[in-house]
């Protein structure tokens, strides 16, 4: 009796098991696998994996994808690519002291893009000394040319007063992907380039201020040595050099404005 | 084209070291049972797998195009070899010493029955090392270091990550006291 009720218990459960078992895909039994994930045979027998979290793992993908395209846009957009001028050039010493020069008559002259383009901050006037007039006339800064539309190329006869005394003049700002470079210029009675200084190149990291340190002196020296912008790119600092050559023909346009130089 | 790498180069080293720190996150809460009931232990494993080796997928991207950048000068030995950089060289040595850290965490992770548990245990702990080291590289070698917006970035990336490595302390120290 008890043997006849023990086996009639074990064919119900096997029965019962065998429904579950039947009511169950078999392509959703789980195989032991790597761990998180599990292998589930296919209609051809191959397993495949499953992974817990694939829905997770597409849309990490999908959103690390997404923010890699968009902070490059971003970048993209944000940065102002080489050679683009942030601020236009500026007379701070001689008889047009404040003077920003004219963007059409730089674009005109250099090629350069119009500062009206800019949307970096406008130089500020320095005090700076002057060296001693060497003609004996003392600059009259009432006959001075004032307006930004003074004409391109003045003959040099036409501004005597501009010759009267040495003229500096900072160069316009220009933006590369390292940095700002912007070159002061000074330029004597007589019209001719005296001194370059440097007043700003990249040094975001120490890369680019050994490379800077070793080219700004090159790139001023080679430009007093040829008196003009037109300098030999320094090995190693391309990006400097050429918005070197672009900052310095912005006071020598802005000078030649004046009528302070002949340099073109 | 020099421009795109220089931009891609920067998406990616944040995209990867957010990454870094997601799959460190993951792995300490699932290695201290704070997974919570509504998803499965085997969800949090599977997604900490496959965040780690993202980070290292979207790292080797960031040195590729750093490489393509021909304007940022590097050599591959600079970044294959700690402090070989001859400008920067720390702070790239930190990037390339988490790069290995990070790939020594993911490729001994699928082999991980071959170990011994105290050896995989120390190599995959390595990359919390890594992760630290990434942050120290995007600090002192960041485009965007200098910018307020990144370094808040980075503070609560190193924020989350300060926090999943408390949770998993003090659930070793919570479980050592029972």
């Amino acid at each position: 009796m008890n043997e006849r009720s023990t086996s009639t218990e074990r064919d119900a459960l096997d029965a019962r098991l065998a429904a579950l078992a039947a009511r169950r895909p078999a392509a959703a039994r789980p195989v032991a696998g790597h761990a998180g994930a599990s292998r589930t045979p296919s209609a051809t027998g191959r397993t495949k994996r499953r992974h817990a979290a694939q829905g997770s793992r597409i849309a990490s993908l999908g959103l690390s994808v997404a923010s890699t395209g968009a902070l490059a846009t971003l970048f993209a957009i944000t940065n102002q690519g080489s050679g683009d001028q942030v601020a236009a050039a500026s007379i701070v010493a001689g008889p047009s002291v404040g003077v920003n020069v004219a963007a059409t008559a730089v674009t005109a002259t250099s090629g350069l893009a119009p500062a009206s383009d800019a949307s970096g901050p406008t130089p500020t006037v320095v005090d700076v000394t002057l060296p001693p007039p060497t003609g004996g006339v003392s600059p009259d800064p009432t006959s001075a040319p004032t307006s930004s539309t003074a004409p391109v190329e003045p003959p040099v006869t036409q501004a005597p007063a501009a010759q009267a005394q040495s003229v500096v003049v900072q160069g316009g700002v220009f933006h590369n992907k390292w940095g700002d470079v912007q070159v002061q210029a000074t330029f004597a009675p007589d019209g001719s380039l005296v001194d370059v200084v440097t007043l700003q190149t990249p040094s975001r990291d120490g890369k680019s201020v050994r490379i800077n340190d070793r080219a700004a002196p090159q790139l001023n020296a080679e430009a007093l040595s040829v008196q003009s912008a037109d300098v030999h790119t320094v090995s190693g600092a391309t990006y400097t050099s050429t918005d070197y050559r672009r900052s310095l023909q912005s006071p020598i346009d802005a000078a030649r404005q004046v009528g302070a130089t002949t340099i073109v | 084209m020099n421009d795109l790498m220089w931009f891609l180069t920067r998406a990616t080293g944040i995209v990867a070291t957010v990454l870094g720190v997601a799959a460190l996150c993951w792995g300490f809460f699932f290695s201290a049972r704070e997974t919570g009931r509504r998803l499965r232990p085997a969800w949090w494993l599977d997604l900490h797998n496959w965040l780690g080796g993202l980070a290292l997928v979207f790292t080797g991207l960031h040195v590729a195009t750093a490489l393509l950048d021909g304007d940022l000068g590097l050599r591959i030995v600079d970044l294959l070899v700690p402090g070989a950089a001859v400008d920067d060289r720390w702070a790239l040595a930190w990037g390339v010493i988490a790069m290995y850290l990070f790939a020594v965490a993911v490729f001994t992770s699928w082999p991980r029955r071959r170990f011994p548990r105290r050896v995989w245990r120390v190599l995959h702990l390595g990359s919390v090392v890594g992760v630290a080291l990434a942050m120290l590289h995007a600090q002192q070698i960041g485009t965007e270091a200098s910018t307020v917006a990144f370094m808040q970035g980075l503070l609560v990336l190193f924020g989350f990550g300060v926090q999943a490595l408390l949770v998993r302390v003090l659930g070793v120290v919570s479980r050592m006291r029972r």
